[in-house]
């Protein structure tokens, strides 16, 4: 499998061209995979999405699709932070650990600009790594733990805005 | 009247009918960004194959002026069409007539189609866009809900049952579709909640969105409770249509077959690297089910929640399958509560309706922790064992890493009668992984010894040369063989082809009582 990862209008996509079985490709854009007809060298999409200028994560497209081949890991619905406990940066994404365990590395710093599925820190637990990833785009507004810190489910570990 | 004057009046009739709540109500909704009940309905089956029953329906409320406002089908559009050629009744809610609130006419309109699909034997899919009860009509509109509710459990594992939140869904309109076998909703118009934010406010002085209690992304993310999100009405109905792909029209049908042009034989040498040598690595899970599937094709379900487990519909050799697997990029792919319950409910689901099941397991144990011993996560876990001892349908197991402990026992193994089950040699099954097992077993013998760093070391290396391979369960029948990766789809294929006409039943019984 070859993997692509380029962008369009700083919107990031990742490209994996699968098995080739004669002119039939299956190609997977950023996880949402598509069955494409190989005619010389144009590119034809077989599934009535893929429009034009460049295939979006969550097709939208007058065409209906599927909801389920969706990315992974889409845009969550907008963060609820109780009013009261609002973080230090102004609103933002709250990245928290979903497992107990303890950092093995945080992989971006304050003012990084981080986008959506760009693994941010990794976190050991169940003698296993757990990659933590950005569920948006968006700049890195605070680092809450370091390498070695013992968290537990729930904790912060950055918020991204 | 000449006959010319009946079929005029007749005309008269229907043209008032199809305009529900009127122009003006109808350029709102659109507005709104939603589809009306008959244009959903229109989106969702197969062109012009919808016969409508009740047209003319009307409630009987006088209280409150109600005798003056009758809109004719009273809020809900009823009937019978077709999917990919197959039957399917369907209820919509009009939210342009009385905000589609439920009247007792209301509900009787959507009981006939349900009584109708249980004798046919089909589906029922229901569009909900409703204000809540009609309050005018008091406790009759409670006995609408009432009558619903009954039937949909007397249709539970009889009928498939699926249910599209499109516009709000409060109070008592949230448990007919929990009820339900599947929940599709609609981002940014779809929302469900017992009680609204400002009830919220009032009692427990949180503040919270609408979007934020009970929207899409709330119920796919956060609570369980939807198995779908989609951005509009038209994707949300097209989804619809996909996992109807996937479903027979009842508990005694035939599942739907689908000739593919993917070889059932095709092998993937990709698939030697698609475990990391590193047990402390994670993976994609999907990458190896994608690869087995007919086209790589994956249809998740509840894609949001718990994604330490993956379930979802595929394809074998045009037969569909449910797979259910840990997902090792997820939380280490630990069983917890939620994934038991995703799980427990997902394999119920596929056993009552005869899918067969594909288990990918990767799992290092069920997760330690306070959180989860006092959420209950024995009595949920729990769940997750009966549902998978009391599945007769077609079981294959593939362990593709870990299986340690109660959480080998657990996804299907021999022991809970799985029909195959296979492992890569990649796999490790042991009743814990190497460390802890030295720390327990040779304990006295480390602190003996001279150097205890270098021993314990050298125990660890010697378990889990012993124990983390799939050869001691081979050995005892446990596993019934251990795969070349690269031959994972041929060898579903030919187990699912064993299995066709596997028969296995369970004692006689009201009811099991499985650990809710």
């Amino acid at each position: 499998m070859t993997v692509y990862t380029f962008s369009i209008d700083e919107q990031p996509y990742t490209v994996e061209i699968g098995l080739i079985q004669g002119n039939v490709a299956n190609v997977t854009v950023n996880q949402v995979p598509y069955r494409v007809r190989i005619d010389g060298s144009s590119l034809v999409s077989s599934p009535a999405s893929a429009p034009a200028p460049a295939p979006r994560p969550a097709p939208r497209a007058e065409a209906p699709k599927p909801a389920a081949p969706r990315p992974a890991a889409p845009k969550p619905a907008a963060p609820a932070p109780k009013p009261a406990a609002s973080v230090s940066g102004g609103a933002g994404e709250r990245i928290t650990a979903p497992i107990p365990g303890k950092v093995m590395s945080v992989m971006a710093k304050t003012g990084d600009s981080v986008s959506a599925g760009q693994v941010l820190l990794v976190i050991e637990a169940m003698k296993m790594e757990n990659n933590i990833i950005s569920p948006i785009d968006g700049t890195v507004k605070e680092v809450a733990v370091s390498n070695g810190a013992d968290v537990s489910t729930g904790d912060l570990l950055m918020v991204v805005g | 009247m000449n006959n010319a004057e009946l079929l005029g009046q007749l005309e008269e009739k229907n043209r008032q009918a199809l305009e529900g709540g009127g122009a003006e109500r109808i350029r709102k909704h659109h507005e709104s960004g939603r589809l009306t009940a008959r244009e959903r309905l229109d989106c969702l089956l197969d062109p012009a194959t919808f016969v409508e029953t009740d047209r003319f329906k009307l409630h009987r409320c006088t209280d409150f002026d109600m005798a003056e406002k009758k809109i004719p089908g009273d809020g809900v559009v009823t009937g019978w069409g077709y999917i990919h050629g197959r039957q399917v009744f369907v209820f919509a809610q009009d939210f342009t007539a009385y905000g589609g609130s439920l009247s007792l006419t209301q509900s009787e309109k959507i009981c006939k189609i349900m009584k109708l699909a249980m004798k046919a034997g089909a589906p029922v899919i229901g569009l909900c866009d409703s204000g809540g009860a009609r309050i005018q009509e008091g406790v009759m509109s409670l006995a609408g809900y009432g009558d619903i509710f009954l039937l949909n459990v007397m249709a539970s594992g009889v009928i498939p049952q699926i249910t599209a939140i499109m516009g709000p869904s409060a109070g008592g309109a949230v448990y007919s579709p929990a009820l339900t076998d599947w929940i599709f909703m609609v981002e940014k118009t779809g929302h469900m909640f017992i009680t609204g934010p400002d009830v919220i406010k009032a009692v427990t002085r949180e503040i919270v969105s609408k979007e934020d209690l009970g929207g899409a992304m709330a119920h796919n993310a956060k609570s369980g409770v939807a198995h779908f999100a989609a951005p509009d009405d038209r994707s949300c109905l097209a989804s619809i249509r996909e996992l109807m792909n996937f479903l027979p029209q009842n508990n005694t049908g035939s599942l739907p077959f689908k000739v593919s042009a993917d070889d059932p034989a095709r092998r993937d040498e990709a698939l030697r690297e698609a475990v990391p040598a590193d047990p402390s690595k994670p993976y994609d899970m999907r990458t190896i089910i994608c690869s087995n599937l007919d086209d790589h094709y994956f249809f998740e379900v509840q894609e949001h929640w718990a994604k330490n487990i993956v379930v979802g519909f595929g394809r074998l050799d045009g037969m569909p399958v449910g797979v259910i697997a840990n997902q090792p990029s997820v939380m280490a792919g630990c069983l917890d509560i939620n994934a038991s319950i995703k799980g427990a409910r997902f394999v119920r689901f596929c056993d009552a309706f005869n899918i067969p099941l594909i288990i990918y397991e990767d799992v290092p144990g069920f997760l330690p922790g306070l959180h989860q011993e006092h959420g209950g996560i024995i009595r949920h876990g729990a769940k997750l064992i009966y549902a998978f001892c009391e599945a007769t349908v077609p079981r294959i197991t593939l362990i593709v890493r870990k299986a340690y402990g109660g959480a080998y026992l657990v996804m299907s193994s021999k022991h809970l009668r799985g029909d195959v089950n296979i492992a890569y040699p990649t796999a490790e099954i042991a009743v814990i992984g190497a460390e802890g097992a030295v720390n327990i077993i040779s304990r006295e013998k480390i602190e003996k010894a001279k150097d205890p760093q270098s021993e314990r070391m050298k125990l660890i290396g010697e378990y889990k040369e012993k124990f983390s391979n799939p050869y001691r369960a081979a050995e005892l029948g446990y596993i019934d063989e251990v795969i070349d990766p690269a031959d994972t789809r041929p060898k579903l294929v030919q187990a699912l082809h064993m299995l066709k006409t596997k028969k296995d039943t369970n004692p006689p019984k009201k009811h099991g009582n499985i650990p809710l």
